[in-house]
């Protein structure tokens, strides 16, 4: 046989191995998800990322979700305890919680109490080194095994909010007790079980069967979970670092659902034939912090900052709608609430209007003219020029623009400045841009209020115990703001047991940050999601932000 | 040559523990592994933030930090509560035996991260190679004996148009055609991103697009290295003499002018082969090939030094290897060389 003969042999072979390819198509309805990063942890309490939660949301059950409309929605818990039914006690310092009956674990184990009051002793011990739990890790004073059904927990103080103990968006990880326990007790800590990394037992609607890493992961319907089969019986989750290609992919009907789509490509997916979009509350609004920090800091902002009609004047100066307009398709409302969203804000807030004639009467008012001229304001020598930093996120630096050009027509100038997440963001010790205030505006997200009024936005990042220096460098707050009848607020909406009172906290907050300006509100965000609609037989229902995006995954139904 | 090589070696290890400290403090200058939490949703408290840090020695000065990379410090103990109350032994080896760290980001250990993506990368990287240097050679060697010919003009024109294009733009246009604009002309569409489903078929129609990219954007440089190294060596006057002697055109290209052209080209592979271990960076980002340039990258955006620092050093290993192959193998190229 010549050497002519093997080759053509060797790419016949070849087409006919590529031309069998299809013959490994999937036998099971199959939902292809698109995520951006891939999970880090399969364990809910050693990761913060998003995607890993809500990888872990899949195969994971808690006692109660959080639907579209922040409804609780009971899952393992018999019914959702209150003071009413007796599940909370009159003092919110005890809880006793029934489990519904007949719950399994994926491997046929009995799924009990016995598994809560082992996950809450390990939250419990420091030793397990988690990332999430730390507040119950303080506040419980013991937990204990009623019967088989029912376990209660004691704290040290009022807890008036279930889902911060005992649901979504608390501790919605259990640990298989007849899994983790003998790690537990051969290791003194379950920080670094393998089961973290390549778990075995689930207790929600799928089971995690394969784990490419880097890749992709996928995940089967679980026989034994209690509260149904879902339709779809198996989701692949395959990773994009690369939204291009994500959403390529997307457009070529590769994936199915993708979901984090940020506000700055979803005019782009809009153009995209048989793509649809769903927006839910996100539990974030994109702002602009302003450093109102003085001297005593290794930077302080710029002077005329401190100066509340200048802050003032900046959101008179900024005209939201356009932004929204021409760099977001429409899809966000501005927003002057800082619990923009949420069932806490104040409908009767309003909004500022973009008035650059009122700016630049409050400019003038706080001394700051252009003496000289050139076309930005000054006052005494000072120019008004800001630095304006944020992340480099091409959606953010694209507002930073236009924001740059509203400003400069009321006679504020501004020098723009992009840094990477890990250095913007990064800690006061590790010389971090906003930590230590190098910048006079920085745009980021906050976050807003949840299912409760407590705010972190306002309980960390604007808490005057919270500010930022030499003698509390863990501290949160790196805008120096500080206000005494805030911070009593925050406390009321943490602590009151009378919801009518921590509603009018936080309808006080929302004045007091509207009124004061330490930061401008842009606009919230919403969780944005892309699905191919003819996969689907009917529009998906996809959870808020903060909960469980797939609280509603039994009802998905892939068309035929 | 034995006492050559044990020479280089013994060069190569205050090279290493060098070129590991600059490294080192780069990496650690890259940013806060925590600053990953600032928007997150369920973002640690200030006093878990700080945990955290202890925990992962980040507040210990850069210098410790180092002798505890290289050493470990299962030795000493360790201020766990960060106020001297509670001291525990530490647990780490360090690199010197065989420990390069635990992952900040999944705990495991940074050679299990690497081993789970050293296969991919190779299987992307090595066919992309291997297609390159084959095709450079072949393209290289022919527009060098038919120097400004119709084909020499035309691969000439065509490795400038593709060396001068960015990867990115390359494997987007790529994606554009091969998987949304043909199909909707009743052509198959080629699957975008990651390896398939485990058959050799798949595979290899998940390697298509990424391959092509790869090969375009490096043939054209491999090809002018070889073209102008056979050019040099065309003008010598052992090949004169060789055509003198009567013998064909390919018995000259073939024995005498390729065999002395390919000295620098061994050169350049053996500084080349190292790299493939890396992985393409933005070529595995576009095709979501789980590989070593993504895990790079994905360690690099979440500060995540251990993973950064063993891939990076596997490299610093890998070049001082391979430039040793590299001189092994000149020896039996050219036999005039000695050491």
């Amino acid at each position: 046989m010549s050497r002519m003969h093997k080759l053509l042999g060797l790419v016949v072979i070849l087409a006919m191995m590529l031309a069998l390819a299809p013959v490994a198509a999937q036998d099971v309805p199959t939902l292809t998800v698109g995520f951006a990063q891939e999970p880090d942890n399969m364990n809910g309490f050693y990761t913060s990322m998003a995607f890993a939660q809500w990888a872990n949301d899949l195969v994971q059950a808690s006692l109660f979700d959080v639907s579209d409309t922040l409804e609780f929605v009971p899952k393992l818990i018999a019914e959702i305890p209150s003071v009413e039914n007796g599940g909370i006690s009159e003092d919110y310092m005890v809880y006793t919680v029934t489990l519904q009956e007949g719950l399994l674990w994926s491997d046929g184990t009995p799924l009990t109490a016995a598994d809560f009051v082992f996950t809450y002793e390990m939250i419990k011990d420091p030793a397990n080194n988690m990332l999430q739990g730390a507040t119950i890790r303080d506040a419980l004073e013991s937990v204990e095994l009623v019967d088989d059904l029912t376990f209660r927990l004691t704290f040290n103080s009022a807890k008036p909010f279930p889902e911060d103990v005992i649901g979504s968006p608390g501790p919605s990880t259990i640990l298989p007790a007849h899994v983790f326990q003998p790690i537990y007790e051969a290791e003194g800590s379950i920080e670094f079980a393998p089961e973290n990394q390549d778990p075995t037992v689930f207790s929600g609607p799928y089971v995690l069967s394969e784990w490419r890493r880097g890749e992709s992961m996928t995940f089967d319907a679980n026989p034994n979970y209690a509260l149904g089969q879902p339709q779809i019986g198996r989701i692949i989750i395959r990773f994009f670092p690369d939204t291009d290609s994500q959403y390529a992919a997307l457009q070529a009907g590769q994936l199915d659902f993708v979901p984090n789509v940020s506000e700055g490509d979803k005019p782009r997916i809009a153009d995209f034939e048989g793509v649809s979009q769903v927006t839910v509350f996100g539990g974030y609004i994109e702002s602009l912090w302003l450093n109102l920090r003085t001297e005593e800091y290794p930077r302080a902002g710029h002077p005329a900052l401190q100066d509340v009609r200048v802050r003032q004047a900046i959101r008179f100066a900024l005209d939201r709608q356009a932004i929204s307009d021409e760099l977001l398709a429409g899809t966000v409302s501005a927003t002057d609430s800082i619990y923009a969203g949420s069932p806490f804000e104040n409908p009767d807030l309003g909004v500022t209007a973009h008035d650059p004639a009122a700016a630049e009467a409050l400019l003038d008012e706080a001394g700051w003219m252009d003496s000289n001229g050139d076309g930005t304001r000054d006052q005494d020598g000072v120019e008004l020029v800001l630095r304006y930093s944020t992340t480099t996120a091409g959606w953010r630096n694209n507002i930073q623009a236009v924001i740059q050009q509203q400003l400069a027509a009321v006679g504020i100038g501004t020098i723009l400045e992009a840094y990477p997440a890990s250095e913007f963001f990064a800690s006061w010790s590790d010389g971090g841009i906003n930590a230590l205030g190098e910048y006079d505006i920085a745009q980021y997200a906050n976050n807003t209020a949840l299912t409760n009024p407590a705010n972190v936005t306002v309980n960390e990042s604007l808490a005057c115990s919270q500010r930022v220096g030499d003698a509390n460098v863990g501290g949160q707050n790196f805008v120096g703001f500080c206000s005494e009848a805030m911070d009593t607020a925050s406390s009321v909406t943490q602590t009151s047991l009378d919801a009518d009172e921590r509603l009018a906290a936080a309808y006080e907050i929302q004045d007091i940050m509207r009124e004061n300006a330490p930061l401008i509100n842009l606009f919230p965000r919403g969780d944005n999601y892309a699905y191919v609609t003819a996969r689907f037989a009917e529009a998906p229902v996809v959870g808020s932000g903060v909960g469980n995006q797939w609280f509603d995954i039994l009802n998905w139904q892939l068309a035929e | 040559m034995t006492a050559y090589l044990v020479r280089r070696l013994v060069q190569s290890i205050p090279l290493l523990f060098i070129i590991s400290f600059v490294l080192f403090a780069f990496t650690n200058a890259l940013g806060d592994p925590l600053a990953v939490f600032a928007e997150s949703r369920q973002r640690p408290s200030a006093a878990e933030r700080e945990m955290m840090v202890r925990r992962l020695g980040l507040d210990r000065p850069l210098f410790e930090q180092y002798l505890v990379w290289l050493v470990g410090n299962d030795w000493m103990l360790v201020d766990v509560r960060g106020d001297g109350s509670v001291m525990e032994p530490g647990t780490r080896r360090g690199v010197l035996r065989g420990d390069l760290g635990l992952s900040f980001v999944t705990r495991q250990p940074a050679w299990t991260r690497i081993e789970e993506r050293l296969p991919s990368t190779l299987m992307l990287m090595i066919p992309a190679y291997v297609i390159t240097v084959t095709l450079a050679i072949a393209i290289g060697v022919y527009s060098a004996t038919r120097q400004y010919s119709l084909f020499d003009n035309l691969v000439t024109g065509l490795s400038f148009f593709f060396f001068s294009m960015p990867i990115f733009f390359i494997a987007l246009i790529t994606i554009y055609i091969f998987a949304i604009i043909l199909p909707r002309y009743g052509f198959p569409a080629l699957p975008i991103g990651g390896t398939g489903d485990g058959t050799l078929p798949d595979l290899v129609l998940h390697m298509l697009m990424p391959v092509f990219c790869l090969v375009a954007i490096q043939l054209a440089g491999y090809v002018r290295f070889i073209r102008s190294s056979m050019l040099d060596v065309m003008t010598q006057d052992y090949i004169r003499t060789a055509h003198a002697k009567g013998l064909s055109e390919g018995k000259v290209v073939q024995r005498h002018a390729f065999k002395n052209a390919a000295l620098p080209l061994i050169t350049l592979v053996g500084l080349d082969l190292p790299f493939l271990l890396a992985g393409a960076v933005v070529t595995e980002r576009i095709f979501a090939w789980p590989g070593m340039g993504r895990l790079f990258i994905e360690s690099f955006e979440r500060a995540d030094i251990p993973v950064m620092m063993a891939i990076l050093m596997l490299l610093c290993v890998m070049v001082v290897v391979f430039q040793l192959l590299t001189d092994m193998v000149y020896t039996w190229f050219d036999p005039r060389i000695r050491y």
